[in-house]
């Protein structure tokens, strides 16, 4: 029974500040329970369209149903209250963190393939894939990743676009500014990944594009996710249904 | 009138939540209707309103959920854990107390 009134209160409920998870369970729950009374009253000879009002009426009204939720502080998005925080600033202490982990794995990695496996880097064609590979996700995709999650989290929160696009921006011009390198230990010399944060006047091009690209494709994605929503909710508002959860 | 209903009903559907689930664990639509039957329908809480009162419970550790085959459909059924059997102990000699005080009230002075 994912209908009209299910989808306008899931959506009102997450623009309210509802946590999405619950919201989902809520909807779960409420479709079940729905159905449940539907087949007791059916099973008792009510006629169908008359059970589907009693089953409504049953379930209480919409705004009751609301209220009842938010009057739960433990049942509301934290980062719908602090959208500042969350989206704002959050993104970027968990860009480093993830920019940090990704560099101890591979150090970790070749660590252990050097002592255990014996491999010897600087021949071997695929360790130099693997360092372009990390190289190509720390500096390309791990921004895009960290900023596009930033966006798809705040509209699944119904968060409005300020304080995502502030994270996003964040993200976007630390992750162009951060560099990385790796050197394969040699015969002679042991290995070394280099990282740092800074850009040269002369090559502003690249930390621009990265820029640019990071913060388009996750605005995009944030404004996709809120054009098909609206969409679905449009076809839905169109379709005419018999009953509504309101009395 | 709806708030002095709201009053006399306050902390009320938690009570019955947790009384019931002290006895087996139970999901949503079936706590509902136990409610319906044992007060013969003079409690008649919008059902709707059960759900974010069990996961209400549920974050509060009064109650834990899992999910289970029944009929050939998932549902989520409710048990009590150790601190909801305390709460419901609790809130039963809390309501307990009111209800004799009341009671006494309603008797009159005469019968003190």
């Amino acid at each position: 029974m994912r209908n009209l009134q299910l989808s306008a209160l899931t959506e009102r409920l997450l623009r309210a500040g509802a946590s999405p998870r619950g919201v989902r369970r809520v909807i779960g729950e409420l479709e079940d329970h729905f159905a449940d009374i539907l087949r007791e009253l059916e099973s008792q000879g009510v006629p169908p369209m008359e059970a589907r009002k009693q089953a409504c009426a049953r379930l209480g009204s919409e705004d009751v149903l609301v209220a009842s939720i938010l009057a739960k502080p433990e049942l509301m998005s934290w980062a719908h209250r602090r959208p500042a925080i969350a989206f704002g600033l959050l993104p970027l202490p968990a860009f480093t963190a993830s920019f940090v982990c990704s560099i101890i794995v591979l150090a970790v990695t070749s660590y252990c393939a050097q002592t255990w496996l014996h491999a010897v880097f600087v021949r071997s064609a695929g360790w130099h894939w693997v360092s372009r590979c990390f190289s190509l996700w720390n500096l390309w995709l791990l921004p895009m990743v960290m900023a596009i999650f930033c966006a798809y989290a705040a509209w699944r929160r119904r968060v409005p676009v300020l304080w995502p696009a502030v994270g996003i921006l964040i993200v976007g011009v630390i992750g162009s500014l951060t560099n990385v390198g790796v050197r394969w230990p040699t015969a002679t010399s042991r290995g070394a990944i280099d990282a740092g944060i800074g850009f040269g006047t002369a090559h502003l091009v690249r930390p621009l594009l990265r820029t640019a690209s990071t913060v388009a494709i996750a605005l995009l994605v944030y404004f996709g996710c809120w054009l098909s929503g609206r969409r679905k909710a449009e076809t839905l508002a169109n379709e005419t249904l018999p009953l509504t959860m309101q009395q | 009138m709806t708030d002095a209903k709201a009053l006399l009903m306050s902390g009320v559907p938690e009570l019955l939540i947790l009384r019931l689930l002290a006895e087996r664990e139970m999901y949503g639509y079936e706590l509902a209707k136990t409610v319906r039957v044992l007060t013969r329908e003079a409690i008649s809480l919008g059902e709707g309103v059960l759900y974010p009162a069990l996961h209400s419970l549920e974050l509060s550790g009064l109650l834990r959920a899992r999910r289970r085959q029944a009929g050939g459909r998932t549902r989520v059924y409710y048990s009590l854990t150790a601190k909801g059997q305390r709460r419901l102990a609790y809130l039963t000699s809390r309501w307990r107390r009111i209800a004799t005080a009341v009671e006494a009230a309603l008797a009159g002075p005469s019968h003190a």
